[in-house]
Protein backbone atom coordinates (compact mmCIF):
# COMPACT_ATOMS: atom_id res chain seq x y z
CA UNK A 1 0.00 0.00 0.00
CA UNK A 2 1.30 3.19 -0.86
CA UNK A 3 1.77 6.32 1.41
CA UNK A 4 -1.72 7.61 2.45
CA UNK A 5 -2.82 11.19 2.97
CA UNK A 6 -5.64 11.06 5.25
CA UNK A 7 -8.46 13.79 6.73
CA UNK A 8 -9.90 12.64 10.07
CA UNK A 9 -13.36 14.42 10.55
CA UNK A 10 -14.55 14.75 13.91
CA UNK A 11 -16.02 17.89 16.05
CA UNK A 12 -14.51 15.90 18.75
CA UNK A 13 -10.78 16.65 19.47
CA UNK A 14 -10.46 13.72 21.86
CA UNK A 15 -12.05 11.36 19.19
CA UNK A 16 -9.43 12.80 16.19
CA UNK A 17 -6.81 11.75 18.35
CA UNK A 18 -7.78 8.52 19.05
CA UNK A 19 -8.45 7.78 15.22
CA UNK A 20 -5.05 9.08 14.84
CA UNK A 21 -3.55 7.10 16.92
CA UNK A 22 -5.49 4.09 16.04
CA UNK A 23 -4.28 4.65 12.55
CA UNK A 24 -1.12 4.97 13.52
CA UNK A 25 -1.59 1.31 15.70
CA UNK A 26 -3.03 -0.35 12.93
CA UNK A 27 0.04 -0.04 10.60
CA UNK A 28 -1.28 1.66 8.44
CA UNK A 29 1.30 3.88 6.18
CA UNK A 30 0.10 7.22 6.77
CA UNK A 31 2.03 10.02 5.41
CA UNK A 32 0.14 12.89 5.76
CA UNK A 33 -3.05 13.62 8.41
CA UNK A 34 -5.42 16.23 7.73
CA UNK A 35 -7.72 17.42 10.58
CA UNK A 36 -11.46 19.05 10.26
CA UNK A 37 -14.13 19.71 12.98
CA UNK A 38 -17.01 19.64 10.55
CA UNK A 39 -17.89 18.78 7.37
CA UNK A 40 -17.38 21.78 5.57
CA UNK A 41 -13.81 22.27 7.60
CA UNK A 42 -13.28 19.44 5.62
CA UNK A 43 -14.42 20.73 1.98
CA UNK A 44 -12.49 23.31 2.09
CA UNK A 45 -9.56 21.12 3.10
CA UNK A 46 -10.25 18.66 0.15
CA UNK A 47 -11.10 21.38 -1.92
CA UNK A 48 -7.38 22.53 -1.49
CA UNK A 49 -5.66 19.24 -1.82
CA UNK A 50 -7.43 18.02 -4.20
CA UNK A 51 -6.33 20.80 -6.59
CA UNK A 52 -2.76 19.50 -5.64
CA UNK A 53 -0.92 17.18 -7.54
CA UNK A 54 -0.52 14.74 -4.53
CA UNK A 55 -4.48 13.96 -3.36
CA UNK A 56 -5.71 12.99 -0.75
CA UNK A 57 -6.18 9.08 -0.08
CA UNK A 58 -9.13 8.38 2.38
CA UNK A 59 -11.29 10.51 4.38
CA UNK A 60 -12.27 9.02 8.09
CA UNK A 61 -15.64 10.84 8.92
CA UNK A 62 -18.23 10.93 11.89
CA UNK A 63 -21.24 11.48 11.55
CA UNK A 64 -22.98 13.82 13.71
CA UNK A 65 -21.14 17.15 13.89
CA UNK A 66 -22.08 20.77 14.09
CA UNK A 67 -22.41 23.14 11.03
CA UNK A 68 -22.30 20.16 8.68
CA UNK A 69 -22.98 16.71 9.10
CA UNK A 70 -21.23 13.27 7.61
CA UNK A 71 -24.33 12.86 5.28
CA UNK A 72 -24.76 16.36 4.09
CA UNK A 73 -20.37 16.48 3.60
CA UNK A 74 -20.50 13.02 1.96
CA UNK A 75 -23.52 13.88 -0.64
CA UNK A 76 -21.75 17.58 -1.62
CA UNK A 77 -18.05 15.25 -2.23
CA UNK A 78 -20.40 12.86 -4.22
CA UNK A 79 -21.90 16.39 -5.89
CA UNK A 80 -18.33 17.28 -7.38
CA UNK A 81 -17.45 14.68 -10.20
CA UNK A 82 -13.72 15.56 -9.18
CA UNK A 83 -14.35 14.01 -5.79
CA UNK A 84 -16.21 11.38 -6.38
CA UNK A 85 -13.96 8.10 -5.85
CA UNK A 86 -12.64 9.93 -2.79
CA UNK A 87 -12.97 7.20 -0.46
CA UNK A 88 -14.83 7.89 2.62
CA UNK A 89 -14.99 5.78 5.92
CA UNK A 90 -17.61 6.77 8.34
CA UNK A 91 -16.90 5.72 12.20
CA UNK A 92 -19.57 6.59 14.54
CA UNK A 93 -21.79 5.47 17.04
CA UNK A 94 -24.75 5.34 15.17
CA UNK A 95 -24.94 1.98 13.64
CA UNK A 96 -28.75 1.53 13.35
CA UNK A 97 -29.38 -0.31 9.75
CA UNK A 98 -31.13 2.45 8.26
CA UNK A 99 -28.47 4.93 8.91
CA UNK A 100 -26.20 2.30 7.67
CA UNK A 101 -28.25 1.96 4.37
CA UNK A 102 -28.48 5.69 3.79
CA UNK A 103 -24.74 6.44 4.12
CA UNK A 104 -24.78 3.60 1.55
CA UNK A 105 -26.71 5.16 -0.90
CA UNK A 106 -25.08 8.57 -0.50
CA UNK A 107 -21.71 7.09 -1.52
CA UNK A 108 -19.56 6.36 1.75
CA UNK A 109 -17.51 3.58 1.03
CA UNK A 110 -17.40 2.05 4.46
CA UNK A 111 -18.66 2.38 7.80
CA UNK A 112 -17.18 1.30 11.27
CA UNK A 113 -20.12 1.60 14.42
CA UNK A 114 -17.89 3.00 17.66
CA UNK A 115 -16.60 1.24 19.63
CA UNK A 116 -14.04 0.10 17.09
CA UNK A 117 -10.78 -1.51 17.45
CA UNK A 118 -7.87 -0.85 15.58
CA UNK A 119 -7.50 -4.29 14.06
CA UNK A 120 -10.97 -3.17 12.28
CA UNK A 121 -9.82 -0.08 10.89
CA UNK A 122 -7.19 -1.53 9.24
CA UNK A 123 -9.17 -4.41 7.50
CA UNK A 124 -11.86 -2.00 6.71
CA UNK A 125 -9.15 0.71 4.86
CA UNK A 126 -7.27 -2.48 3.00
CA UNK A 127 -10.98 -3.75 1.94
CA UNK A 128 -11.50 0.04 0.51
CA UNK A 129 -8.25 0.74 -0.93
CA UNK A 130 -7.99 -2.89 -2.38
CA UNK A 131 -10.84 -1.57 -4.28
CA UNK A 132 -9.88 0.99 -5.58
CA UNK B 1 -39.40 -1.51 52.35
CA UNK B 2 -41.50 -0.09 49.82
CA UNK B 3 -40.46 0.50 45.74
CA UNK B 4 -39.80 4.26 44.84
CA UNK B 5 -42.77 5.84 42.84
CA UNK B 6 -42.10 6.48 38.97
CA UNK B 7 -42.33 9.97 38.78
CA UNK B 8 -44.70 11.26 35.63
CA UNK B 9 -41.94 12.20 33.27
CA UNK B 10 -40.81 8.55 33.74
CA UNK B 11 -41.42 6.96 30.13
CA UNK B 12 -41.84 3.95 31.32
CA UNK B 13 -43.60 4.30 34.51
CA UNK B 14 -46.62 2.29 32.97
CA UNK B 15 -43.89 -0.62 31.38
CA UNK B 16 -43.76 -3.82 32.39
CA UNK B 17 -40.84 -5.11 34.22
CA UNK B 18 -39.54 -6.81 31.67
CA UNK B 19 -39.29 -3.76 29.29
CA UNK B 20 -37.36 -2.04 32.16
CA UNK B 21 -34.74 -5.17 32.47
CA UNK B 22 -34.40 -5.00 28.75
CA UNK B 23 -33.15 -1.53 28.47
CA UNK B 24 -30.91 -1.60 31.71
CA UNK B 25 -29.47 -4.99 30.03
CA UNK B 26 -28.61 -2.50 26.96
CA UNK B 27 -27.63 0.26 28.60
CA UNK B 28 -25.06 -1.87 30.49
CA UNK B 29 -24.12 -4.09 27.64
CA UNK B 30 -23.40 -0.76 25.50
CA UNK B 31 -21.75 0.38 28.11
CA UNK B 32 -19.78 -2.43 28.71
CA UNK B 33 -18.65 -2.70 24.90
CA UNK B 34 -17.48 0.87 24.83
CA UNK B 35 -15.69 0.66 28.20
CA UNK B 36 -13.86 -2.88 27.07
CA UNK B 37 -13.01 -1.73 23.10
CA UNK B 38 -12.04 1.82 23.39
CA UNK B 39 -11.43 2.58 27.38
CA UNK B 40 -9.18 -0.96 28.07
CA UNK B 41 -11.64 -0.90 31.02
CA UNK B 42 -14.55 -3.24 32.35
CA UNK B 43 -17.47 -3.26 34.35
CA UNK B 44 -17.29 -5.04 37.45
CA UNK B 45 -20.54 -5.12 38.69
CA UNK B 46 -23.83 -2.83 38.23
CA UNK B 47 -26.57 -2.11 40.80
CA UNK B 48 -29.25 0.40 41.11
CA UNK B 49 -28.37 3.95 41.20
CA UNK B 50 -28.08 5.60 43.97
CA UNK B 51 -30.55 8.37 44.52
CA UNK B 52 -28.91 11.48 45.64
CA UNK B 53 -26.02 13.06 43.37
CA UNK B 54 -22.25 12.90 45.05
CA UNK B 55 -20.18 14.82 45.25
CA UNK B 56 -16.57 15.60 42.92
CA UNK B 57 -18.18 14.10 39.84
CA UNK B 58 -19.26 15.67 36.39
CA UNK B 59 -22.21 15.16 34.06
CA UNK B 60 -22.45 14.62 30.43
CA UNK B 61 -25.76 14.66 29.07
CA UNK B 62 -26.97 13.86 25.28
CA UNK B 63 -30.14 14.36 23.67
CA UNK B 64 -31.57 12.14 21.45
CA UNK B 65 -34.25 12.81 18.43
CA UNK B 66 -35.64 10.30 15.67
CA UNK B 67 -37.79 7.13 16.17
CA UNK B 68 -37.68 7.56 20.09
CA UNK B 69 -36.96 10.91 21.95
CA UNK B 70 -35.19 11.48 24.99
CA UNK B 71 -31.58 11.86 27.27
CA UNK B 72 -28.89 9.69 28.02
CA UNK B 73 -26.92 10.88 31.11
CA UNK B 74 -23.67 9.71 33.06
CA UNK B 75 -22.46 10.61 35.81
CA UNK B 76 -18.88 10.01 36.90
CA UNK B 77 -16.65 10.30 39.71
CA UNK B 78 -13.54 13.36 38.90
CA UNK B 79 -10.65 10.33 39.41
CA UNK B 80 -12.46 7.72 37.29
CA UNK B 81 -12.72 10.31 34.65
CA UNK B 82 -9.35 11.24 34.83
CA UNK B 83 -8.35 7.77 34.41
CA UNK B 84 -10.16 6.78 31.46
CA UNK B 85 -9.62 9.49 29.29
CA UNK B 86 -5.85 8.78 30.06
CA UNK B 87 -7.04 5.38 28.86
CA UNK B 88 -8.47 7.04 25.59
CA UNK B 89 -5.62 8.75 24.86
CA UNK B 90 -3.24 6.56 25.74
CA UNK B 91 -1.11 8.77 27.87
CA UNK B 92 1.87 7.76 29.51
CA UNK B 93 2.17 6.15 32.70
CA UNK B 94 2.67 9.29 35.10
CA UNK B 95 1.38 12.11 32.88
CA UNK B 96 -2.09 13.45 33.40
CA UNK B 97 -4.63 14.70 30.72
CA UNK B 98 -5.62 17.69 31.23
CA UNK B 99 -8.98 18.70 32.50
CA UNK B 100 -10.24 19.93 29.22
CA UNK B 101 -8.91 16.70 27.70
CA UNK B 102 -10.90 14.89 30.38
CA UNK B 103 -13.82 16.92 29.41
CA UNK B 104 -13.71 16.00 25.76
CA UNK B 105 -13.20 11.78 26.75
CA UNK B 106 -16.04 12.60 28.62
CA UNK B 107 -18.21 14.10 26.34
CA UNK B 108 -17.09 11.16 23.66
CA UNK B 109 -17.63 8.57 26.62
CA UNK B 110 -21.37 9.62 27.06
CA UNK B 111 -22.05 10.19 22.93
CA UNK B 112 -20.59 6.52 22.21
CA UNK B 113 -22.46 4.48 25.02
CA UNK B 114 -25.76 6.72 24.61
CA UNK B 115 -25.66 5.93 20.43
CA UNK B 116 -24.19 2.10 21.24
CA UNK B 117 -27.40 1.82 23.44
CA UNK B 118 -29.67 3.17 20.46
CA UNK B 119 -27.95 0.86 17.92
CA UNK B 120 -28.90 -1.80 20.55
CA UNK B 121 -31.96 -1.22 21.96
CA UNK B 122 -33.27 -0.35 18.26
CA UNK B 123 -31.56 -1.59 15.30
CA UNK B 124 -34.03 0.08 12.47
CA UNK B 125 -34.12 2.66 14.19
CA UNK B 126 -32.90 6.43 12.86
CA UNK B 127 -32.14 8.60 15.42
CA UNK B 128 -29.70 12.01 16.09
CA UNK B 129 -27.90 12.90 18.74
CA UNK B 130 -27.29 16.55 20.32
CA UNK B 131 -23.35 17.00 20.77
CA UNK B 132 -22.33 16.28 24.83
CA UNK B 133 -23.08 18.03 27.66
CA UNK B 134 -20.81 18.48 30.29
CA UNK B 135 -22.10 19.74 33.86
CA UNK B 136 -20.21 19.75 37.08
CA UNK B 137 -22.37 17.75 39.59
CA UNK B 138 -24.78 19.44 41.68
CA UNK B 139 -28.21 18.94 40.50
CA UNK B 140 -30.57 15.93 40.85
CA UNK B 141 -29.89 13.26 38.04
CA UNK B 142 -33.70 13.05 36.41
CA UNK B 143 -35.34 10.04 36.96
CA UNK B 144 -35.71 7.65 34.29
CA UNK B 145 -33.87 4.20 34.12
CA UNK B 146 -30.99 3.91 35.52
CA UNK B 147 -27.82 1.83 36.65
CA UNK B 148 -24.22 2.11 38.99
CA UNK B 149 -21.38 0.63 37.46
CA UNK B 150 -18.33 -0.15 39.16
CA UNK B 151 -15.36 -0.23 36.79
CA UNK B 152 -11.48 -0.91 37.02
CA UNK B 153 -11.36 2.58 37.28
CA UNK B 154 -14.13 3.95 39.65
CA UNK B 155 -17.53 4.41 40.11
CA UNK B 156 -19.96 5.91 37.04
CA UNK B 157 -23.68 5.98 36.91
CA UNK B 158 -25.94 6.01 33.41
CA UNK B 159 -29.91 7.14 33.03
CA UNK B 160 -31.72 6.52 30.22
CA UNK B 161 -34.93 9.13 29.93
CA UNK B 162 -37.64 8.66 27.50
CA UNK B 163 -40.09 11.82 27.02
CA UNK B 164 -41.51 9.92 23.55
CA UNK B 165 -40.51 6.46 23.82
CA UNK B 166 -39.67 4.02 20.85
CA UNK B 167 -43.16 2.31 19.69
CA UNK B 168 -42.47 -1.38 20.07
CA UNK B 169 -44.47 -4.36 21.59
CA UNK B 170 -44.36 -3.73 25.69
CA UNK B 171 -43.50 -0.48 25.54
CA UNK B 172 -45.93 2.73 26.13
CA UNK B 173 -46.48 4.61 22.82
Amino acid sequence: MQSLRILIVDDSPAMRAYVRRTVQLASLPVKTVFEASNGQEALDIVNAENEAPNKLDLVFADLNMPVMNGEEFVAKLRANERDANLPVLIISTDATQRRVLRLRELGAQGYISKPCQPEMIRLKVHQILGEQ
Amino acid sequence: MTEPMPTSDTAFSDAPADSNDVTLSDVVGAARDVLNVMFFSDVLEDADAPPAPRPETMQVYVKFEGDGVGEFRMEIDDPTAESLAGSFLGAEPGSAPSPDEVQQVMGELGNMVCGAFLSRYEKDGLFSLSSPTIERAGAAMPSGVARSLQLLDGTMELRINWSVPVNRPGLPG
